[in-house]
């Protein structure tokens, strides 16, 4: 009796905790999401781009403010106009990148160099994303100099993230596979670069002998240069595949199982 | 024994194959077909949550292992060097529970490498390729980590007198040496990846050393001992609590309550330097990445610091509650009694200021009106308040701990007065230089750093903690070196009554101990959330669908279910290690004969 005691008494304790834990703010911290950039942005829509990195993925204000001196990091308003003084040679913009780049080649008075190289993990700004950063830091008091980049797939770390898409048309969105491949049933499958898929069963079995269709289909989707398709919309398909391999980091085992039976049954 | 013992595991083993047969069995049908995938999904719960709930089960299990041969060997030392039985029964005691545990351990950690392996294959693989050195010396540790063991246990009644019984301890000694390096290995692993080093920008491994003694692999290793320890303790004396609950005569009781005080000793003593090994710890974090540290105090993750200051609170709270219902069995104990409330007011004030947020703006209509910080509380919420109120609250629990440790006795000679006064200059010092710096760390009164009155730079103030630190552990360590030579020949009061504790000082003992173990799982998660979506910090990004940190209150139901999950099976194993044994002859004598016990640090005489 004593015993169940204690444990009625252990687990209303544990109870009351998790109770506790569940009765205060609840934030989730989900990684930063991609922000759109193009080479054809003006310079305000390049330095409200950037902005939205430094809020986001680049996470500056944790150390800086933008008003009011912080602790661990100087204030940004009036770094544009402070920044074409800084280091003799060296231009606003070229000083702002390398401030980036390397964040203690020169260190602001009464501050210690505690800033992380924005160009390398954990943060690893693509050079798109500190042309829009070093955008919005020379607004501040500053012009406008640096141009705009368009991001490549190389720079981008985007192409390494697992989407959460639980259909098939959601995983082919999420993939981008509209980008190249075509399925007449699917309204937004209209790329005209790779294969055709709108009716891939019929000739998926007879690809590769000894493959059943969804094998194949399989084989394609994790390995693009396994087999080379013969017939692209202009022409034949190239080698090696301008597919990337990259899918089977992409794709949970259940969401590649269930794009090779939505394409095993396109007939 | 040996055959019942063998028995206990049996079950175990086979349970053991049987879940993964089942884990298997039931993972997704996808598993066998894609050739190398980064992540493979668990049935219903998910990966993760199956993955930590293994970790977080095995990691219990693990540091109570380690924790408890640590004290046992000392306490054993105590009885040889004494020469009293009752200590060396005690330690064995406390052995025969590790020995107990031991395969439910090695079982987990088999279940957590199988997890790993099989649903995080690209993270095990990485980790792998950079210590895989380290992944055959781990096994041979683990041999004979195990084999000492159980020649440590089984070995006791046969190495009881002269050398046999150092060549005994010695072994002991060396089983916690097997233990240390054993934890120290997989604190690498687990330290790599939140302070990866030793490694180019691609990941590629370029020295292991650098990569094992990576920047908290330190501050873990020791923050872990130390909590091992408390753990260890605190678990025991809830097995204790559980034991005096269930007695059935007084003997029992007052054995099983001599245990629950020696368990609770223990915890306490690996309680007090706990907040500063965390506090090394967090600064290697903020040298490693500020961004981490950010992350870890002020960003996401800073409400989880409120739960903590609510656990430690009941931990401080109840070991001193424990020591002060524990003064009523000791003779002499009443001349102390007066002095509980005002302890107990200075523990709740401290609990309070350590529980307040930093900034409690719930809306922008508050935050218009007062501010992105209270007007008081704000002042209250920042580490400087935080510090000064810990550092106070370690030294209350010390108080407790002197007042009863001398409850029983009185120090004889002249010098027995002064002495008395130095220690308590001392220890007002103490709290003085405390109460200073906290003040300081916001007003810079003399104008060292600046205009007299003006604020004290953020960078200044956060060293102020180590004169804080320091002036409380110089304290602890000359009063109680005072306090041994003052009471090493003192007078007793009167006899110490064991088994006469209140059962709500039992339930203390119990509610220590799932508080420890819950504070535990906390911290487990503390240490991989500011980790945020990587794997491995800054060098292998987590691609999954589980790539960003869960809420605190998703944390905290995961965190619970461990707890009970353990307690679960260790209460299951514990009576398992019971059956089929004969009911051993306590070797104690009853509570109302004289020599009472006096277990280490007790104020019971002689």
């Amino acid at each position: 009796m004593q015993s169940i005691k204690v444990a009625v008494f252990a687990l209303s304790v544990i109870v009351f905790f998790a109770l506790f834990a569940n009765s205060i703010p609840q934030i989730e911290s989900r990684p930063p999401k991609e922000v759109a950039l193009g080479a054809d942005m003006t310079p305000q829509q390049l330095a409200a781009a950037g902005r939205q990195v430094m809020d986001t993925k680049g996470g500056c204000f944790t150390c800086h403010s933008i008003g009011s001196p912080g602790p661990r990091a100087p204030d940004l308003q009036g770094v544009g106009t402070r920044a074409a003084t800084r280091k003799p040679g060296l231009n606003a913009e070229a000083y702002l990148r390398e401030s980036l780049i390397e964040p203690c080649a020169y260190i602001v008075e009464s501050y210690q160099c505690l800033m992380t190289p924005m160009n390398k993990p954990p943060v690893s700004l693509n050079d798109a994303e500190i042309n829009a950063v070093i955008a919005f830091l020379e607004s501040l008091g500053g012009e406008i100099t640096v141009k705009p980049i368009a991001v490549s797939a190389s720079s981008s770390s985007s192409t390494s993230q697992v989407t959460d898409a639980k259909t098939p048309p959601e995983i082919l969105k999420a993939m981008a596979c509209f980008g190249c491949h075509t399925i007449s049933s699917v309204d937004f499958m209209t790329g005209k670069v790779g294969p055709d898929l709108s009716h891939i069963s019929t000739v998926a079995a007879t690809r590769k002998p000894g493959l059943s269709a969804k094998d194949y289909l399989r084989e394609s989707i994790l390995d693009p240069n396994a087999f080379i398709a013969p017939d692209c919309p202009d022409g034949p398909c190239k080698s090696p595949s301008l597919m990337p391999p990259i899918f089977g980091d992409r794709l949970t085992a259940k969401q590649l199982d269930m794009l090779v039976e939505f394409l095993a049954g396109l007939k | 024994m040996l055959s019942s013992d063998k028995q206990n595991w049996r079950p175990l083993v086979r349970a053991a194959f049987v879940i993964f047969f089942l884990l298997i069995l039931f993972t997704d049908p996808a598993l066998a077909q894609s050739p190398d995938p980064a992540y493979r999904e668990f049935p219903l719960i998910g990966s993760r949550v199956a993955l930590w709930l293994v970790a977080e089960v095995h990691l219990m299990f693990a540091a109570f292992m380690l924790g408890v041969p640590m004290f046992a060997v000392v306490v054993e030392m105590v009885g040889w060097r004494n020469k009293d039985a009752r200590y060396d029964a005690l330690a064995k005691e406390f052995v025969k529970l590790v020995v107990i545990a031991a395969s439910t351990t090695a079982i987990l950690g088999a279940l957590l490498t199988f997890v790993l392996t099989v649903f995080y294959p690209k993270f095990f693989n990485y980790l792998a390729n950079i210590f895989s050195p380290t992944f055959i010396i781990y096994p041979i540790l683990f041999f004979g980590e195990s084999f000492t063991l159980y020649l440590y246990y089984y070995g006791w009644d046969r190495m009881m007198e002269g050398a046999a019984k150092v060549g005994h301890i010695i072994i002991g000694i060396v089983l916690n040496i097997w233990g240390t390096i054993l934890m120290f290995v997989a604190n690498a692993w687990l330290t790599f990846a939140i302070s990866p080093a030793g490694v180019d920008d691609q990941g590629n491994l370029v020295d292991l050393w650098a990569a094992i003694t990576n920047p908290t692999w330190m501050p873990i290793n020791v923050h872990r001992l130390i909590a091992n320890v408390a753990f260890g303790g605190s678990i025991v004396a809830a097995y204790s609590a559980i034991k005096f609950l269930n007695s059935k005569n007084a003997e029992e009781k007052a054995h099983y309550d001599w245990m629950g005080y020696v368990g609770n000793f223990i915890a306490i003593i690996g309680l007090i330097p706990l907040p500063f090994a965390g506090y090394w710890l967090g600064r290697e974090i903020y040298g490693f990445n500020q961004q981490m540290g950010i992350t870890m105090m002020g960003g996401f993750l800073s409400w989880l610091w409120i739960i903590q200051a609510l656990l430690i609170g009941i931990l401080f709270l109840t070991a001193n509650y424990y020591l002060w219902v524990g003064m009523g069995r000791i003779s002499g104990g009443e001349r102390y009694r007066r002095y509980i409330k005002y302890l107990a007011a200075i523990l709740v004030v401290g609990w309070i200021v350590w529980a307040t947020p930093h900034s409690i703006v719930a809306s922008l209509e508050e935050a218009r009106k007062i501010g992105q910080f209270h007007p008081l509380l704000g002042v209250l919420g920042v580490m400087s308040a935080k510090n000064t109120v810990v550092n106070l609250m370690i030294l209350t629990t010390f108080i407790s701990f002197l007042m009863y440790r001398r409850a029983g006795k009185e120090a004889r000679g002249g010098g027995a007065r002064r002495v008395k006064i130095l220690q308590a200059i001392m220890v007002v010092s103490a709290a003085s230089v405390v109460l200073f710096y906290g003040v300081y760390g916001y007003v810079d009164i003399f104008g060292l750093f600046g205009d007299p009155g003006s604020g004290t730079p953020a960078i200044i103030r956060i060293g102020f903690s180590v004169y804080q630190v320091a002036a409380v552990l110089a304290a602890l360590f000359f009063v109680t070196l005072l306090d041994i030579f003052l009471f090493r020949r003192a007078t007793t009061l009167g006899p110490m009554s064991w088994g006469q504790m209140p059962e709500r000082s039992q339930y203390a003992l119990v509610l220590l101990a799932v508080t420890f173990t819950w504070l535990m799982g906390l911290m487990g998660y503390a240490r991989n959330a500011i980790r945020q979506d990587w794997h491995v910090f800054g060098i292998l990004k987590d691609t999954s669908l589980d790539a960003y940190s869960p809420t605190l209150g998703f944390a905290a139901i995961v965190i619970s279910v461990c707890v009970i999950l353990f307690f679960g099976l260790i209460a299951f194993i514990f009576w398992l290690g019971e059956l089929g044994e004969k009911k051993a002859k306590l070797t104690f004598p009853s509570s109302e004969s004289k020599p009472a016990y006096e277990p280490a640090g007790s104020g019971g005489g002689k």
